[in-house]
């Protein structure tokens, strides 16, 4: 059994943290998994979708996954599936992709402490209001960008302009570092 | 469409906030609609880059997504 099997087992049982763990092991490859239908749907919103569902199923004793990391396959099964119907749904089949397109590999675990580091080392580089925005949408992403414009004092615009700005520069300063974000991240 | 203000769209997508409709299913961001085909790999992108970064600085190591998923299944 992998340590992603023993976090979903654990979420069977109604464990939070165990889902938790879970999620922060497949969020990676379900996204990299939706990269062909970027232009199709909203990735975002799907992948919440998925993992909300996956919670569902998991709570559900009476289906079954088998298999080394099932859990996971089964996932980004359910989340093409949910990006196809929400591609019909909103009229945008045209922008699907032909056939199934291959799974994107992934590792586990997904943290890596080096790139971890070198983001810290970044983010530590920024200054002024781009610094100031950036942090706030990193702690309180899942919040609404006008209330933390808000808490900001910034407009929609400039809050907007100086988070873009300043994750540009994390990017430039990954990639300085030798960092391939696309690699990285695919 | 000026760069600029298609910078700006690409952006005001970027955050894991999401709204839901009377049904409970997500709702994309106004801006997402307006979005041309090449800027929806570029959003692509940056929400995959800006995913990490929230990863690196939580505690947990848990991104925007995983928060706003969790927050759900809690409340």
């Amino acid at each position: 059994m992998t340590d992603l099997d023993r976090a979903f087992a654990r979420a069977r049982l109604g464990d939070e943290g165990g889902f938790a763990e879970w999620v922060g092991r497949v969020e990676r490859p379900i996204r990299a998994s939706l990269r062909p239908y970027a232009r199709a749907v909203d990735v975002e919103g799907v992948v919440q979708e998925t993992l909300m569902r996956m919670w569902v199923l998991a709570r559900d004793a009476s289906r079954e996954l088998s298999g080394e990391d099932a859990s996971l396959r089964f996932a980004i099964g359910m989340a093409r599936n949910l990006a196809r119907n929400e591609a019909r749904r909103y009229g945008r089949e045209v922008h699907l992709p032909a056939g199934d397109p291959p799974e994107p590999a992934w590792t586990d675990p997904p943290a890596d402490p080096l790139l971890r580091r070198a983001i810290l080392e970044c983010l530590e580089q920024l200054a002024g209001q781009p610094r100031r925005a950036l942090e706030i949408v990193l702690r309180f992403g899942h919040r609404a960008n006008r209330a933390l414009s808000q808490t900001l004092g910034m407009t929609s615009n400039t809050f907007l302009q100086n988070v873009a700005r300043a994750r540009k520069q994390v990017a430039a300063c990954l990639e300085g570092k030798g960092l391939d974000l696309r690699e990285i991240l695919s | 469409m000026s760069e600029r203000q298609n910078d700006l769209l690409v952006e005001s997508c970027v955050t894991a906030f999401r709204e839901r409709d009377a049904e409970g299913r997500f709702v994309p961001p106004a801006a997402w609609w307006d979005l041309p085909p090449e800027a929806l790999d570029e959003l692509y992108e940056r929400q995959a880059l800006a995913r990490e970064l929230e990863r690196a600085l939580d505690p947990r190591g848990l991104s925007g997504t995983a928060r706003v998923v969790l927050e759900r299944i809690g409340g």
